[in-house]
């Protein structure tokens, strides 16, 4: 290499750093210090007695331990995978029909397509309200449910039907946008695949489990994985419908660390909760690579 | 002859079921727009959707009696400065990596996306700490300057968009005298307008919507946003501290749901391109 080349390298590259030079203080100031202090204060006795005084000592893995022995948290951690799976299952299975049905054109799909997202445009803190007031005890569900001669539980304030009445609000939330994810994975196959299939003679139920299925299990899997990865760290639905009442059985990670550092002041105990939630999502990141990943390769094979 | 009749029975029957289901996905929202016109009295005593006695009183109460010109503003800053700095900062990271050749780049661009990954609670704890120690706790600074610094997932919307842009046409103008800067600024931005659109409506509306941050860093009246004001200004006005005034909440609800109502309408095929590659909110 010549010195006038690498000198003009070393100019472009002056000037690329110019330009990432944002993203890069991004990353440093906003993302990397915190975390890493996150990690640090998770293995620390930080709390609201010491933070002021800066007298906080490392105890090594404490916090975790005594989080995995604590009741309280295997009943936290146990709410979030059911409130994730739990909507996961029905949002993507009511999204999907509704999907099957709105992919085809007809009269007033369109604006009816649109008007389908609000529940999924509007604020958090508004579908949380709505959610407490549709679930009161004298509220619009049970004096529906009474029409009908069924006796409505306490949803709100039972430890057995409060998660039952998030899931369906999360839902309610999350079903619009399956649906058109799953749309727009519908409209990448061709109707020649279709038209072809049904002039070898396949039925309409074998199209759909030999053609849709599997040329749609790219947009599933994108899906499904998006929809755990936000679903896994919810925080205002839970935070405004219930605060991860009554009794812990609505509270969820991100409630929960929320309520440790917050409320209760215990930084260090909040912060170990944040990190069991990030290796989680980590976890399944990871998962979802390795599966992308495998796919490429048996599509070069 | 039979199997037909079986057809139109099981389509007729698919029908229903959609009419339903499109029942209980609006059925909510029209409660939301009544409630704001009912007395408190009738809200909790009686479903009925159309109000019997209709009342403007919970607007009235909105426009006149509470801060809500505050409260907007304070949203509309936090909407202004995030969709400026966001636009301004991830348009220059995502230009670098889409176009430009240096060393790092790859990990660059892994760990960008990597970082979307993480959950704003494993964040907010340190950055409320950090944030507290240079004085700026109950204020907006902690939740706009942070977007001059681009964000992910914008820098990786636009990276995407204008790896779709040829690149002939960054030659071309490199021929005729342009620096990078100038290609940026006059081929590769004008052309991605689009996509600043989309960002800039999906920045807006995620603002407009955003609870977690204000919750975490808003003490005082005068900077509460619409999202909070929500929460706390529009909830007890019945003259009782322990009766939710349920119609005051349904219409400041029906005010907050209609902008982005608006947004969609307008510019609804823009945003469905968006959220579709965007992935989710947040």
């Amino acid at each position: 290499m010549t010195a006038k080349k690498r000198r003009s390298n070393g100019r472009r590259t002056r000037e690329a750093y110019g330009f990432i030079l944002p993203g890069v203080l991004y990353m440093l100031v906003v993302v990397g210090y915190p975390i890493v202090y996150n990690f640090i204060l998770s293995f620390k006795d930080t709390s609201v007695r010491n933070l002021a005084t800066g007298t906080s000592k490392f105890i090594g893995f404490q916090n975790y331990i005594e989080l995995f022995h604590n009741p309280t948290f295997i009943l936290v951690l146990k709410n979030t995978f059911v409130f994730t799976i739990g909507s996961l299952i029905f949002q993507f299975t009511i999204g999907y029909l509704l999907a099957l049905f709105f992919y085809k054109k007809f009269t007033l799909s369109g604006p009816i397509r649109g008007l389908m997202l609000i529940p999924y445009m509007m604020p958090m803190a508004v579908t949380g309200l709505l959610g407490q007031n549709l679930f009161l005890n004298s509220g619009l569900i049970n004096n529906l449910l009474s029409k009908v001669g069924i006796a409505g539980p306490a949803w709100l304030t039972s430890t057995s039907t409060a998660m039952i009445a998030v899931v369906i609000m999360n839902c309610w939330v999350g079903i619009p946008f399956n649906m058109l994810l799953l749309i727009s994975g519908m409209s990448n196959i061709s109707e020649d695949v279709y038209e072809a299939s049904a002039i070898d003679g396949a039925g309409r139920m074998q199209q759909f489990w030999k053609i849709t299925m599997p040329l749609m299990k790219d947009s599933i899997l994108a899906v499904l994985m998006l929809g755990f990865i936000y679903t896994f760290r919810a925080f205002d639905l839970m935070f405004i419908m219930t605060a991860g009442g009554p009794l812990n059985s609505t509270d969820v990670l991100g409630t929960y660390s929320y309520m440790l550092s917050f409320t209760q002041y215990q930084f260090s105990k909040g912060s170990a909760v944040a990190i069991v939630l990030f290796l989680c999502l980590l976890l399944i990141g990871i998962l979802y690579l390795l599966l992308l990943r495998k796919d490429d390769k048996e599509e070069e094979a | 002859m039979k199997a037909s009749h079986k057809k139109t029975g099981r389509g007729i029957a698919l029908y229903a079921v959609m009419i339903l289901v499109a029942v209980i996905m609006f059925a909510p929202i029209v409660w939301i727009f009544s409630g704001g016109f009912k007395t408190l009295t009738e809200f909790t005593t009686s479903a009925k959707i159309i109000p019997e006695k209709m009342t403007l009183e919970n607007y009235i109460y909105i426009f006149t009696q509470s801060k809500i010109g505050l409260y907007v503003r304070n949203t509309l800053l936090l909407i202004v400065g995030n969709t400026v700095g966001t636009l301004l900062s991830s348009s220059l990271v995502a230009y670098a990596l889409a176009r430009l050749e240096f060393r790092g780049k790859n990990v660059i661009f892994s760990i960008i996306v990597a970082t979307m990954m993480i959950p704003n609670i494993a964040l907010i704890i340190p950055q409320y700490i950090m944030f507290g120690k240079i004085g700026w706790l109950d204020s907006l600074l902690p939740m706009i300057v942070p977007s001059f610094f681009a964000y992910p997932y914008n820098v990786f919307l636009l990276r995407q968009y204008f790896r779709s842009i040829p690149k002939e046409l960054d030659e071309a103008a490199i021929m005729d005298g342009c620096s990078k800067f100038q290609v940026f600024s006059r081929i590769i931005v004008p052309i991605s307008k689009p996509t600043f659109v989309t960002i800039g409506i999906l920045s807006s509306v995620f603002w407009w919507n955003e609870l977690t941050q204000p919750v975490f860093y808003i003490n005082s009246d005068k900077w509460r946003t619409l999202t909070i004001a929500l929460m706390t200004s529009y909830m007890y006005t019945s003259g009782n501290a322990f009766v939710i005034n349920w119609p005051s909440i349904m219409a400041a609800s029906s005010l907050m749901i209609i902008p982005p109502m608006i947004l969609y309408l307008t510019a609804g095929k823009h945003l469905e391109g968006g959220i579709k590659t965007s992935g989710l909110k947040g």
